[in-house]
Order: C-alpha cells, then sequence, then structure tokens
C-alpha cells in the first residue's frame, strides 16, 4: 500500500474550514472549487450533492479496508459506491458537511483522495492481473505503489497544467494502458536486469493517440527520473492557458515528436544528476499461510462448474485462483442491505487468505486473487447472493458504457440503455459466448472516450443521425489493437440505436462461424470482420420513417422522442470540438444527399438545415449560448457578421432564416453553401485559443467592398497595453462594480491596473475579483496611503 | 459591449454585483425582450420588476381599462388611473421608474387572430392572464412557435406557475385543456388575497430575468404551487408528455382556436 503524504491530516481539516466557509457564503464557489477538486472531491450532476474519489493504486484495497469504507459510506449516507475505469473507488452522493469526516475515516483506514481531480497525478493504473499471470515479465505493482508515495508526497504534483495519468503494465505483449496514458511503464527484461519501456504523451478523449516511445529499455532503478523528468517537463512546457488542450500530448502536436522527445530527454539528463536511483524494496509475501477447513455441508449447486470454468482463472501459483466479480457499470448500491451485507461477509472471508485478495479492475469490476482451490465452493455460495446471473457468460455481465446522457450532460446517447439491450439480445441466443470471454464491448453516449470505445474489440459513441428527422445512432469502432503494438479501435460507420444488439449478434455470430481460423477476434477484426461489420451497417443504414416504426425515434431506455434539446452546454468543454462537429458532419451530411439528388421540398429541408448547422457550429467558440432557434442566428449575425469574421453578404440569407422559415431556400443554395465553406474555412484557421489566425489579412482583402468593420481586438497586440482606472474616492461596492465594468471590456490575459482606498475598498476588492476567477498579479500601497492592484483577466 | 452610462453603472450596480449576473448578464437584460399579457394582478409585480431591472423592451398587451376593484392587487395601477386603459397606466409607471425601457403597449385582447404577430419579436412570453381559454391559447402559441413562456396562475390563497421552453413539458402536457367555463371560478368570481398576485408576479418576474441572462436553473419541467394559508411551497416534477395534443408525438393542434371563454366578467372587446 502506498504512504499516505505527511500534510494529509492538515489539508483535510483546510479542507472542512473552507467547506465551512463556503457553506457559510465567506468565500465564493470557484474559491472552494479550486481546493476541492485536488482533494478528490467533486460536485455531481445535481447542485450540492459530492463524491469523492479514493486513490487505490492498481486497484489494490485490502479486504478489511474494503469493508471499513462500506462501513463509512453508509454511515455517512451514500447510497452508492462506484467504482471506476482507472480502478479506483468513489463514494456518491453525500452531502457537504458530511465529506470532512467521510476523508478523516478514509485516512484513519490508510486511504487517501487527494490528488482525485484537478490537475495532478492520477489514480496510478497497474495490469488487473499483475503478479499472478503466467504472461508476465514480472509484477510492476510494488514499483507502482513506491512511484504513487512519493508523487503524493510531492507538492508540485498537485500544480500540473492538466491532469497526469500514470499506468503500469507488466505483460511486455500487452501495453495496454501505459500506451495510453502520459506516461506509461512496460515490464521490460534486457541482459537479466528488470527495466521498463517507456511511453509519453498517450490518451483517449480529445485528439487521443496512442504514447509515443521514450525509452525501449530504462533500468527499473530509474523510474522516479523518468517519472520527476516527466513531471518537470510537463509542468515548464504544458499549457497552462487552455486546458482542453493541455495534456502532455499537445506538446508533442505543438512541437513535433522529435522536438517534443529530445526536450524530455534534456529534463532526463537533469533529473538524473540530481535523484537517486530508486531501490525497490523487497516483495511482500502476497500468499501467507492460513487455515481453512471445507465447511461439510457446502454442496455447490450444478450451475457451480459453469461459474468455474467462466468466472475463475487459475493463478501461475499454482493452487490458486483469481475471480472476476463484475458490477453492473461499477456500481455498488449501498441501500440494498442483503448483497451490501453479503460483500461484507466475502471480504470478511477472503481476508483470512491474506491481505491481497482483491482488485479494482479498469472494467469497474472486483478481481479476487490469492483464493485457494479449496475455497472456491463457499466464494461461489457467497458470490451468488450478491451477483444477480453470477453464471452468465462474461460476456453478458462486462459491457462497460459511460454513463451516458441519463446523468451526463454532454451525453447524446444513453448508452447504459444500449448496454441492457445488448445484454439482453446476447443472452436469448444460441451463441457460444464462452469464446467471447475477453471481447470488450465499450460504449459511450457521446463522442468522448468516457467509455472507452477506442480501446474496444467493439466500440460505440453517441451520435446525432438524421433523415428527415433526427434519431438515436452511434459510430461504430473495431479492432483495438491488444498485442505489442497498441492501436486504437478505428471507425466503422455509423448505425441507427435501434438495429445495434442484432447487428452485435449478426457479427459476433459470424466471427464463431469462422470456427478456429482466426486466434482472437481482432485477428478476425483485421482479415474480414471490419468489412463485414460495414456490410451489416450498411444493411442497416435505412430506416423505417417515422410514420412506419417510431421505435426507431426513440433511444434506448428512453420515454421520449430523440431530442438533443435537453442536451446542455458541455460542462467542461472537452466536448468543446465534438460539438462543432455535430454541425460540421450535419453539414456534410446534408451536402452529400443534395447532390444525390432530392426533390424539392427535401432539398429545401436540406438547405435550411445547412444554414442552421452553418450558424449554430462555431457559436460555442464565442461563448454564446443560444436558447431558441432565432437566437442561433442573431447570435450568428452579432458574433460573426457583425466582426467581420463571415462576409456581409451572408447577412440577408441568415435573417431569411430566422425570419421566414417557410422561404424557398432552393434559390439561395449557392450562397448557403458558399456560406458553409466559409464557416468550414474559419473553423480551420482557429487557433488553440479559439482565435481566428489570418482573420486580418482576410479583413483587408474583403476591404475593398466593406467599409466599417468592427474589429475584433487582436489578443497578441492587446496584451501589452494594461488598462487602468482611478477608483480612488469611490465607495463600495461602487469601486466593485466599476472594476467589473472595466474587466467586461478586455480580453483573457490583459491585464488591468485600479487604485483603491486604504481600508474597506483594499480589504474587500481584491478579494472579490479573486472570487470571480481572475488573478491578482500585484497590491501595492502607495506613499499616500491607497493601493495600486493589478488584475489579470481570467 | 454595451456602454453603460454612469448613470446605468449606478443604477444596475446592484445586478452588476452579482457573480452570475455581472456586467454581462445586464447587456443582455437590456437588451431583453419580453411581452407581458395581462397588466393585472400579476402583470403589474412583473412588469414593474422587469422595469426596474432594465429589460430593453417592455410588451403589454391588455384590453382592459382600470376598475376600481382592481386596486386591490393590481399595484401598477393608483386611483387617477381608473377607466384609463391598463396597458396606458402601465406604461406612464414604467417610464417613471426606468426611461431605459421601451414600452410598448398594445389595448387589445390576445386571440387566436393576433397571437403569433404578437409574440414573434419577442424572446420571452409571460402570462399574467386570468382565465384558462387564454392561458391555454398562450401555451399553444408559445409551443407553436417555439417561445419560452412562463405560465401563472392564482387563486385565493393559492398560486401555481411553471416555465417553458421548447422541448420541455408544456402547460398542456400538465393539464390537458381548460376545464368547462365555469366549471372554475376566475379571480373575479371567487376572490384573491391581493398579495398572492404579488407573490406569484415576482416569481415570474424573477424567471424572466434568469432566462435573459442564463442564470440558474429554470423552473422547467417543474411545476411550482404554493398554498399561502400555510405559507407551504413545492415543486412537483413534470414530464413532457408523448400523448400531449400540442407537443407530443401526435399533435392534434396544428393551429390556434379559442375555447370558449368562461363566463366570467368579460368585459366587451373594444
Amino acid at each position: 500500500m502506498y504512504k499516505l503524504p505527511d500534510t494529509l491530516e492538515e489539508d483535510i481539516t483546510r479542507f472542512g474550514t473552507l467547506a465551512n466557509d463556503y457553506r457559510n457564503k465567506n468565500i465564493e464557489t470557484v474559491q472552494f472549487k479550486a481546493y476541492r477538486v485536488p482533494m478528490g472531491v467533486y460536485e455531481q450532476r445535481q447542485d450540492e450533492v459530492y463524491m469523492s474519489r479514493i486513490r487505490t493504486t492498481g486497484g489494490v484495497i485490502y479486504p478489511k479496508q474494503f469493508s471499513a469504507l462500506i462501513d463509512i459510506a453508509g454511515r455517512h449516507h451514500s447510497d452508492l459506491l462506484h467504482i471506476t475505469t482507472r480502478q479506483e473507488i468513489q463514494i456518491q452522493n453525500l452531502k457537504l458537511e458530511e465529506v470532512e469526516p467521510v476523508l478523516h475515516e478514509i485516512k484513519a483506514i490508510g486511504l487517501s483522495t487527494k490528488g482525485g481531480g484537478g490537475n495532478t497525478i492520477r489514480n496510478i493504473m497497474v495490469t488487473e492481473d499483475s503478479g499472478i499471470s503466467s504472461n508476465e515479465v514480472f509484477d510492476t505493482t510494488p514499483y507502482a505503489m513506491a512511484l504513487t508515495s512519493k508523487l503524493i508526497a510531492e507538492a508540485d504534483s498537485y500544480l500540473l497544467p492538466r491532469k497526469m495519468k500514470i499506468a503500469f503494465s507488466s505483460d511486455s505483449k500487452h501495453p495496454d494502458y501505459a500506451a495510453i496514458n502520459d506516461l506509461g511503464f512496460v515490464a521490460t527484461i534486457r541482459n537479466g536486469e528488470k527495466g521498463f519501456k517507456v511511453y509519453v504523451g498517450g490518451g483517449g478523449g480529445s485528439k487521443p493517440t496512442i504514447g509515443w516511445v521514450l525509452f525501449d529499455f530504462v533500468p527499473v532503478d530509474e523510474l522516479f527520473i523518468i517519472a520527476e523528468a516527466l513531471k518537470k517537463f510537463f509542468s515548464d512546457h504544458g499549457n497552462r492557458k487552455n486546458r482542453h488542450k493541455a495534456r502532455l500530448r499537445f506538446i508533442f502536436y505543438k512541437l513535433g515528436e522529435e522536438e517534443t522527445l529530445r526536450l524530455i530527454k534534456e529534463y532526463y539528463q537533469q533529473a538524473k544528476e540530481t535523484i537517486s536511483p530508486f531501490i525497490p524494496e523487497s516483495e511482500e509475501d502476497e500468499r501467507p499461510p492460513f487455515s481453512y477447513t471445507t465447511p461439510v455441508i457446502n454442496s455447490p449447486d450444478e450451475q457451480y462448474e459453469v461459474w468455474k470454468k467462466r468466472y475463475v482463472i487459475p493463478q501461475k501459483q499454482s493452487g490458486y485462483n483469481s475471480i472476476l466479480v463484475p458490477f453492473l457499470h461499477g456500481n455498488i448500491r449501498l441501500n440494498d442491505t442483503n448483497r451490501v451485507k453479503r460483500l461484507q461477509q466475502l471480504l470478511l472471508f477472503i481476508d483470512r487468505f491474506g491481505k491481497h485478495t482483491l482488485r479494482f479492475t479498469p472494467g469497474q469490476n472486483i478481481l479476487l486473487r490469492n483464493i485457494p482451490t479449496v475455497a472456491l465452493p463457499e466464494v461461489y455460495g457467497l458470490l451468488q447472493e450478491i451477483i444477480p446471473d453470477i453464471t452468465a457468460p462474461i460476456l453478458v455481465n462486462n459491457i462497460v458504457s459511460c454513463t451516458g446522457a441519463d446523468t451526463c450532460r454532454l451525453g447524446i446517447g444513453l448508452s447504459k440503455g444500449l448496454a441492457t439491450a445488448i445484454r439482453k439480445r446476447l443472452q436469448n441466443n444460441q451463441l457460444n459466448l464462452d469464446k467471447l470471454a475477453s471481447l470488450r464491448i465499450r460504449i459511450s453516449g457521446c463522442p468522448n472516450s468516457c467509455g472507452q470505445q477506442l480501446q474496444a474489440d467493439l466500440g460505440f459513441s453517441g451520435k446525432i443521425l438524421r433523415n428527415n428527422r433526427i434519431y438515436p445512432g452511434y459510430q461504430v469502432y473495431m479492432g483495438a489493437g491488444r498485442g505489442s503494438s497498441p492501436k486504437f479501435a478505428e471507425t466503422i460507420g455509423n448505425i441507427n440505436a435501434r438495429d445495434i444488439p442484432e447487428f452485435v449478434h449478426r457479427l459476433l455470430e459470424s466471427y464463431l462461424n469462422t470456427g478456429t481460423l482466426y486466434p482472437d477476434f481482432t485477428s478476425y477484426a483485421e482479415a474480414e470482420g471490419k468489412e463485414t461489420a460495414k456490410k451489416l451497417i450498411e444493411e442497416y443504414k435505412n430506416i423505417p420513417s417515422f410514420d412506419e416504426d417510431k421505435n426507431y425515434y426513440f433511444d434506448w431506455g428512453a420515454e421520449n422522442i430523440f431530442s438533443v434539446i435537453s442536451r446542455g452546454a458541455a460542462e467542461c468543454s472537452a466536448g468543446l470540438f465534438d460539438m462543432i462537429e455535430v454541425d460540421l458532419n450535419a453539414i456534410n451530411s446534408s451536402k452529400a444527399e443534395l447532390e444525390k439528388g432530392a426533390d424539392n421540398t427535401r432539398s429545401n429541408t436540406l438547405l435550411y438545415d445547412m444554414l442552421y448547422s452553418s450558424s449554430r457550429m462555431l457559436l460555442v467558440t464565442r461563448g454564446a449560448e443560444p436558447k431558441t432557434t432565432a437566437d442561433i442566428f442573431n447570435l450568428f449575425i452579432r458574433n460573426f457578421i457583425d466582426y467581420g469574421f463571415i462576409n456581409e453578404r451572408f447577412r440577408k440569407i441568415i435573417s431569411l432564416a430566422r425570419d421566414h422559415k417557410r422561404t424557398d431556400f432552393n434559390f439561395y443554395r449557392k450562397e448557403i453553401y458558399d456560406l458553409a465553406d466559409a464557416v468550414a474555412e474559419l473553423y480551420k484557421n482557429m487557433d488553440d485559443s479559439l482565435q481566428f489566425k489570418n482573420i486580418k489579412e482576410k479583413k483587408e482583402a474583403a476591404g475593398k467592398e466593406k467599409k466599417d468593420i468592427a474589429t475584433f481586438p487582436d489578443k497578441q497586440q492587446e496584451v501589452n497595453k494594461r488598462k487602468f482606472k482611478d477608483l480612488r474616492g469611490v465607495a463600495c461596492p461602487m469601486n466593485f462594480v466599476q472594476t467589473k465594468i472595466q474587466l467586461a471590456g478586455m480580453q483573457s490575459g490583459e491585464e488591468l491596473e485600479i487604485r483603491l482606498d486604504d481600508g474597506a475598498p483594499i480589504n474587500n476588492v481584491p478579494g472579490s475579483v479573486r472570487g470571480e476567477g481572475h488573478e491578482i498579479l500585484e497590491q501595492i500601497q502607495q506613499k499616500e496611503g491607497d493601493w495600486k492592484v493589478i488584475i489579470k483577466k481570467k | 459591449m454595451m456602454d453603460f452610462t454612469s448613470e446605468q453603472i449606478e443604477r444596475y450596480s446592484r445586478h452588476i454585483l452579482l457573480q452570475d449576473i455581472g456586467v454581462e448578464g445586464q447587456e443582455k437584460i437590456n437588451r431583453g425582450k419580453v411581452l407581458v399579457i395581462g397588466a393585472g394582478g400579476l402583470g403589474a409585480p412583473v412588469l414593474l420588476y422587469l422595469a426596474a431591472a432594465g429589460v430593453g423592451t417592455l410588451g403589454i398587451i391588455d384590453g382592459d381599462v382600470v376598475d376600481l376593484s382592481n386596486l386591490q392587487r393590481q399595484v401598477i395601477h393608483s386611483t387617477p388611473d381608473v377607466g384609463k386603459p391598463k396597458v396606458l397606466s402601465a406604461k406612464e409607471k414604467i417610464e417613471q421608474i426606468n426611461p431605459d425601457v421601451n414600452v410598448i403597449p398594445y389595448h387589445d385582447f390576445f386571440t387566436a387572430e393576433n397571437a403569433f404577430d404578437l409574440i414573434k419579436d419577442y424572446d420571452f412570453i409571460i402570462d399574467g392572464t386570468d382565465n384558462f381559454p387564454v392561458k391555454f391559447l398562450i401555451n399553444d402559441a408559445c409551443v407553436l412557435a417555439g417561445k419560452p413562456f412562463s405560465h401563472g396562475g392564482i387563486l385565493r390563497f393559492d398560486g401555481q406557475t411553471l416555465t417553458y421552453l421548447p422541448g420541455k413539458a408544456c402547460y398542456r402536457c400538465v393539464f390537458h385543456g381548460p376545464p368547462p367555463p365555469n366549471a372554475v371560478p376566475t379571480c373575479s368570481q371567487a376572490g384573491v388575497l391581493g398579495a398572492i398576485a404579488g407573490m406569484l408576479g415576482t416569481i415570474q418576474a424573477a424567471e424572466a430575468l434568469k432566462f435573459l441572462t442564463g442564470t440558474g436553473e429554470l423552473l422547467t419541467d417543474r411545476l411550482l404551487t404554493f398554498d399561502a394559508k400555510k405559507m407551504n411551497f413545492r415543486t412537483v416534477n413534470v414530464k413532457r408528455n408523448s400523448k400531449c395534443p400540442v407537443c407530443g408525438e401526435h399533435p392534434t393542434i396544428h393551429e390556434l382556436v379559442e375555447a370558449p371563454q368562461a363566463a366570467c366578467e368579460l368585459k366587451p372587446r373594444q
């Protein structure tokens, strides 16, 4: 187990103080949030409901700790524990006043939430069967633990430009998560010496990529040197301005592979001089002696053998086994008291076989380990009362999905509903699902990768599809690499949500029909599976019209017709580009259909849709949030035409779309095409900070026909000019009002100097400014007693 | 950015100070256009607060004139206004409160014929009427035109309100259609505690301001009701109804029609 940071007690107490201040409204939400999130405490979708995320390196938690955690959660009125895809566990649905005591109690059982969120070193992952698999090179868990202990003790691990994710793989043939984390270590042995192959910069999410190989081999004793070097490099070179382009991989995108790797190696050389090599402690014995007598009256039912075949895997240590315990969506519901009681019994039971008897898996399940073969019947007996369908084929119990549009504001599809539908379809058939036990079906409700569709054998991400109206659909992914050369799954095409369970069934059937031709699904996918999938998708392309069959217009598990109106503004705009893509794709598919030829009515609709999408597409980059259709057009005019980003000549057609939807847009076809192109061109020219490059030249080029383009202040030009406002003699709160007025007219990053009187003004205004997220750069008392304050706009 | 005069900065300072409103929010308010249907019990507080907040354009439609019995609750009108069209009386008060506001009075009733024309230029509509047929007419017009609006109703000591946004539950999703004429008394028949109008109207005004500034969570898919006798407030979650005749899957209402007016003390149309 990792070592708790020395400051943890103070940190928790400080959290408590801030939580109190926040509740009593003495500090602003952002101030509290800035401390709360790095402490691993998130506000959930519902206001004032909190989740606390507990660090469990490599998913390691001792049975007694887990049992105590269930008690803690229950005592503080949580009803839900949730296993994450980073092998952590969260206590959900906590009231704020419960959080501080919870953190203290978690600390008392030897665990910490610090660094569970924010721009910190996140939970370090380890191959789930590390230490017990016969395929592994060596067990990397002790290295992950040691690295955790070191990094979480260091203050600068909590002040990174963005989160930094680290993973270890013990199996050199399966780099797995190591290749898709910011920093990944793959166990390797060279000339008898233990070491790691090191990946950097990998990640899912926006602009996903497999990591770059930094070193093919470094000895294990350089573990800390590598980690510290990369942390420092990231800290110095990461983009702190734009959190959406801040992950390590964006440095690669910016500087190029060669330069980035060269720079990291420079940091590595420097680190080598200051950080001493790491000597791993000797590993403790995972399998202590135990005493266990098989109960006499305990004859398992006929399903026992089925379960054993499906869920029990013998370890490399003979006589011991690992057992997969599947939890639907990673959820452990605490109000189901009977099951919780049984789970507690199970934990108590496995504890007799040692502390190292369970881990959380990235599939959001629990993997029991080091369970002696003699104890299997009793474990089976306990599990029967914890997990429904405990003997169902693994595939049925192991479909991963994000939470989807049920609770996520970014969600398009109801991914959990789809998972259930696929599960049902697979249960009712004759397929030999045991041959598919290791198949990874992964579902995300939107193009973000929370449901891990990029790491799937068969993956789906929610997508809005449309014929003459919109309907729920998914983009299909296939064939993530599982071998020694990692790669993401590829997109195959789009399919309506309704037909997916049938599609999955038919695809798997076609795979199983190939018999022993292919060693695994991955090779099948490469050889013919992707082509088969494409053909199947083609068959499902045309869906019945709304009048023929409404089912296609309802998402799985939805009570209402599919709509995106309720899709909220992005919580964090990690989904910003995805939202833009939705419109871009809609424009392209309208175009495609128009090219094929459509009758007048249809082409009129398509052209209007193009106008609509073109107008909406980039609004999100200006922070404009349309509430109505008219808003979309008005905001487009205000933000793009008025500023001269888009040519004035389009004003007329936009106004027509806004005021007279019944216009025959066929007359304006060329105009609408031109507008769509102009918007796409503008998007291409958008830089990291959402500014439009080259726009100046364009304006000059277009300058002849345009007279009065309002200029959009150019960031680079203005940043050096500091604005000034003298607020001496202005009393509270008008001095703050005036400060806000000044800031409102400025660009992000610009500086404002204000003068304030001594006393109440200096005691209040800077705090209030900070409370709104701006930065106070300087605060100096002047000779006359008044104050000079320099503010940097957020 | 709009340029606020120093007078405006002073006037709106208590809004600007709010982190969720700020300069940007106040600009949105000043650019906002709200139509208030009915300048009576609910319309009065709505208009007073929206005017004070600086809503850029306030449309008021009401075909009535001020009656002495109105003054117990319709606080925008005063004793010398009796006999004056309500829209004019309201316009005068608003101009005294805040000269920034552009008031557009329509001395007329809200009908199926003029509904779409009236609402088309506004960002947000407020139902401040006192009878069911018009409430449903407002709902249908707003749903068909995709306009957000605030429904409000008061009777005796009770009030209820719901905010509609396109895609969310509408008034008809919750209440299928008007009750038969006279099944439910209107205010004038049943009486109403004057302050109730203020309580509900100010909630509607707050919803309008939240909508314009994009602040907080609107009262969508939730019906707020209160009983002032016990001073109990509660919100009931409501859902969009797939069988709703106007916004459901098979809408039967495609154009506006007026249900027969409840036979209350309706004034003849001018």
